[in-house]
C-alpha cells in the first residue's frame, strides 16, 4: 500500500518534471529565436527580444530551469527508492520548487528588461533573484540529506554520493560566484572561469551521473558493472574537474601557472569521465536485446557516449595550440551544446522515461519516445556539426589575417544549418512535453505502484 | 581505502563534510587565492575615473549583452596583433565586471575607441549595423533613437539621414541620450 507521504512525494516529483519541461520549452524558444536572428538579423527587432538579452535567458532557462529542476526531480526518485522511504518532507520539496520557478520567472523578466550583472555566464541574474534560487537549492539539499539519514536501508547506494555531492558543491560555488569582493578586476575573471566550469562539472554532471547510476540497473534489471569504478568516478570528478576551470581563459592575463595547471589536469579529467562511460556501456553489455526494446536506454547509451566524446573534446580544446585557433569561435558553442545537451539532457531524457512511469503509474508509448529520440539526436547532430565547422572556418579566417567580416560571412550557411538543427531539437521537446503529460499521475491510487515498494537493485 | 568507502556507505553526513571540505580546499587553491592576489595587484593600477556619460554607456553595454559577442581581450598571440598590444591585468583593474569575453561573433573591441573614433559612424552603426556593414549580423538598436520627420529635426542637433529601407522617405533618426552615452563608452574603450 502507498502511504500518504508516498503519494505526496510522487506528486511533487511530477511537479518537478512538469516544471522542467516548461522551462525546456521556454529555453528552446529563446534559443531558436537567437539562432534565427543570426540568419535574419532584422527578425523581431524588439528591445526585450534583442540577441544580447535573450542569450542569457536561453542559458538560464535551460541550465538553471530545465536541467536543475528536472535532474533534481529525478534525484528525488533515486533518493526515495534507494532509501526505501518517501522524501523527508514533500512539502519542503514543493516550497523549493516554487522558489526555483519564481527565481526563473523573475530572472526572465529582469534580463528581458536589461537588468543584469553583465555578460558573466550563468551568474547574470541580479543578487536578489539568485538568492531566491539559492534558497531552493538549500531546501532541497537539506531534504535529501535528511531523507538519506533516516533511510530504511543499511548502506547508501553510489547514486546518493553523487547527489549529495552536487547539493554540497553548488551552494559553495554559487556563493563565491556572487561575492561582492570579487566584482572588480581580473580576480573576477578567475572566479568566472572557475564558476562557469564547476557549475557544469560539479552540479549538472554529478546529478546526471548519480541518477544514471540508478536508472541503468533499473532498466536492465541487473547491478551496475563496477561499483568501484563508480567510487573512482566520484572522487576523480571532484578533484580534477574543480582544478581546470581556468582553461576557459587561456592566453588571458590571469596567472600562467593557473592556465597550465588547468590544461594539464584536463588529462586527469579523462579518468573519471571514461570510468563512468565504461561503467555504463559495460553494464549494457550482454543486455543489448533489452536495450534495443527500451527507448529510455537509447537515451542513456547515447548520453553516455556523448559524455565521453564531449569531455575529451574539452580536454583537447584547452591545449594552447588548439585553443589559439578555436577560442572565441563557434566551435565552443558546438562543444557547449554537445555536453549540456548530448550528455546531460540525454541522460535526463532517459531518466524521465525510465523513472517517471514508475512514480506515476502511467506508461508512454514506445513510438512517442522513439520520435523524441530521433528528432533530438538528428537535431543535435546538425547543431554540433555545423557549429564545429563554423568554428574551424572562423579560426582559419582569423589566422589568415583576413578582414574580420569574412569570418562572419563564412559562418552564414552554417548558421542556417544550426537553426535547422535547433528547430528539430525544439520539435523533440514538444514531443517530450506531450509524453510527460501522458505520464501525469493517476487520480485513483493503483496498488501496484509505490515509490518505496520495490527493493533497490 | 575499503574502510573509508565503507564509512561513506553508512554516513551521508560524512560524504557531505569530506567532499565539501575537499572542494573548498581546491577552490581556495585555484580560485579564491589567485583572485585575492590579483585584487591586491589591482590596487596599484592607475586610477582613472570615467565621466558620467561613459559610466552610463557602459551600463547600457552590459544591459544589451554586447559582451556575449564582442571580447575585449587581446591575447599575446600573432592572431590578435591586429587588435593592439596584449592586454594586461591592469587594463581591467577598475572594471566591474571585466569584459574580456569568450566569443568573437563580432570583432574584439579592446581598442575600438582607437579604431572607430567617429561619433557619427558609431551612431549609424548602432541604429542599423547593416547601413555601415552590409554583411553584419549584429542586432540593430532602434529603441535608442527617435524617428521623426526631417522637417521636425532640430537644426543644431545630430540627425541620422539614411535611404530606404533603413529609414522611411522623409524621416530622420535622432539619437536619444542613451545612444550618445553608449557611443561615448565605445569611444573610451582603449587599451593601448
Amino acid at each position: 500500500m502507498k502511504s500518504a507521504d508516498d503519494e505526496r512525494t510522487a506528486s511533487v516529483i511530477y511537479g518537478y518534471a512538469a516544471s522542467a519541461v516548461v522551462w525546456l520549452l521556454i529555453g528552446s524558444a529563446y534559443g531558436l529565436v537567437a539562432a534565427w536572428k543570426l540568419s535574419y538579423p532584422e527578425l523581431l527587432t524588439i528591445e526585450w527580444l534583442s540577441f544580447g538579452r535573450i542569450r542569457p535567458i536561453h542559458t538560464a532557462s535551460i541550465l538553471l530551469g530545465w536541467l536543475s529542476v528536472g535532474l533534481t526531480g529525478m534525484a528525488f526518485v533515486v533518493v526515495a527508492r534507494t532509501a526505501r522511504r518517501p522524501l523527508w518532507s514533500p512539502l519542503l520539496a514543493r516550497v523549493a520548487l516554487w522558489c526555483w520557478n519564481l527565481a526563473l520567472a523573475a530572472g526572465l523578466v529582469t534580463l528581458s528588461l536589461g537588468i543584469t550583472r553583465g555578460p558573466i555566464e550563468y551568474r547574470e541574474w541580479i543578487t536578489p533573484v539568485a538568492a531566491v534560487f539559492a534558497v531552493g537549492v538549500l531546501l532541497n539539499g537539506v531534504n535529501i540529506l535528511l531523507t538519506l539519514i533516516k533511510r530504511h536501508t543499511d548502506e547508501l547506494y553510489i547514486s546518493n554520493w553523487f547527489i549529495l555531492g552536487a547539493f554540497t558543491w553548488l551552494p559553495i560555488q554559487y556563493v563565491i560566484a556572487y561575492l561582492p569582493a570579487f566584482d572588480r578586476g581580473v580576480g573576477n575573471v578567475v572566479i568566472q572561469g572557475y564558476y562557469m566550469h564547476v557549475v557544469l562539472g560539479l552540479w549538472f554532471t554529478p546529478l546526471a551521473l548519480g541518477v544514471t547510476y540508478w536508472v541503468l540497473p533499473r532498466l536492465l534489471r541487473k547491478p551496475i558493472y563496477s561499483y568501484t569504478l563508480g567510487v573512482l568516478a566520484f572522487w576523480g570528478n571532484l578533484v580534477f574537474y574543480t582544478l581546470i576551470g581556468a582553461h576557459h581563459y587561456v592566453f588571458a592575463p590571469i596567472p600562467w601557472w593557473l592556465q597550465s595547471t588547468a590544461i594539464l589536469l584536463g588529462w586527469g579529467m579523462l579518468i573519471p569521465v571514461w570510468a563512468s562511460v565504461a561503467n555504463f556501456v559495460l553494464t549494457m553489455n550482454h543486455s543489448w536485446r533489452l536495450v534495443r526494446h527500451e527507448p529510455a536506454a537509447w537515451f542513456v547509451l547515447a548520453g553516455a557516449i556523448m559524455y565521453g566524446v564531449a569531455s575529451s573534446q574539452g580536454t583537447l580544446q584547452a591545449f594552447r595550440d588548439v585553443n589559439v585557433l578555436l577560442h572565441f569561435s563557434n566551435y565552443t558553442v558546438g562543444h557547449a551544446h554537445f555536453a549540456a545537451y548530448g550528455f546531460v539532457s540525454f541522460l535526463l531524457f532517459g531518466a524521465i522515461y525510465a523513472l517517471l512511469p514508475r512514480v506515476t503509474g502511467r506508461e508512454v508509448s514506445g513510438g512517442a519516445m522513439r520520435l523524441h529520440f530521433w528528432l533530438a539526436l538528428s537535431g543535435l547532430a546538425l547543431y554540433v556539426t555545423s557549429m564545429t565547422i563554423a568554428g574551424v572556418l572562423q579560426g582559419l579566417s582569423w589566422a589568415d589575417g583576413a578582414p574580420f567580416i569574412e569570418s562572419v560571412v563564412v559562418n552564414k550557411p552554417w548558421y542556417w544549418v544550426r537553426a535547422l538543427g535547433g528547430s528539430l531539437m525544439t520539435a523533440s521537446h514538444v514531443v517530450l512535453a506531450w509524453n510527460i503529460w501522458q505520464m501525469r499521475p493517476l487520480r485513483a491510487p493503483r496498488a501496484a505502484v509505490g515509490l518505496t515498494m520495490e527493493a533497490p537493485a | 581505502m575499503t574502510d573509508l568507502t565503507d564509512f561513506f556507505h553508512h554516513h551521508p553526513v560524512g560524504i557531505v563534510t569530506v567532499s565539501g571540505a575537499v572542494f573548498l580546499l581546491l577552490t581556495v587553491l585555484v580560485a579564491i587565492r589567485p583572485a585575492v592576489e590579483l585584487k591586491e595587484a589591482d590596487a596599484s593600477a592607475p586610477q582613472v575615473s570615467d565621466t558620467a556619460a561613459i559610466a552610463r554607456g557602459r551600463a547600457i553595454y552590459l544591459a544589451e549583452g554586447c559582451g556575449y559577442c564582442h571580447s575585449q581581450l587581446v591575447r599575446g598571440v600573432p592572431v590578435d596583433t591586429r587588435y593592439g598590444r596584449p592586454s594586461s591585468a591592469s587594463d581591467y583593474a577598475r572594471e566591474a565586471p571585466p569584459l574580456m569575453g569568450t566569443e568573437r561573433t563580432g570583432p574584439d573591441l579592446a581598442n575600438v575607441g582607437h579604431r572607430q573614433p567617429s561619433t557619427m559612424w558609431n551612431l549609424y552603426h548602432l541604429f542599423d549595423p547593416r547601413s555601415m556593414v552590409p554583411q553584419s549580423v549584429m542586432p540593430a538598436f532602434p529603441w535608442y533613437f527617435r524617428i521623426v520627420d526631417a522637417s521636425a529635426a532640430p537644426k543644431d542637433g545630430i540627425a541620422l539621414v539614411l535611404p530606404e529601407p533603413f529609414l522611411p522617405a522623409g524621416k530622420v533618426a535622432l539619437p536619444k541620450p542613451e545612444a550618445l552615452d553608449l557611443v561615448a563608452y565605445l569611444m573610451s574603450v582603449k587599451q593601448r
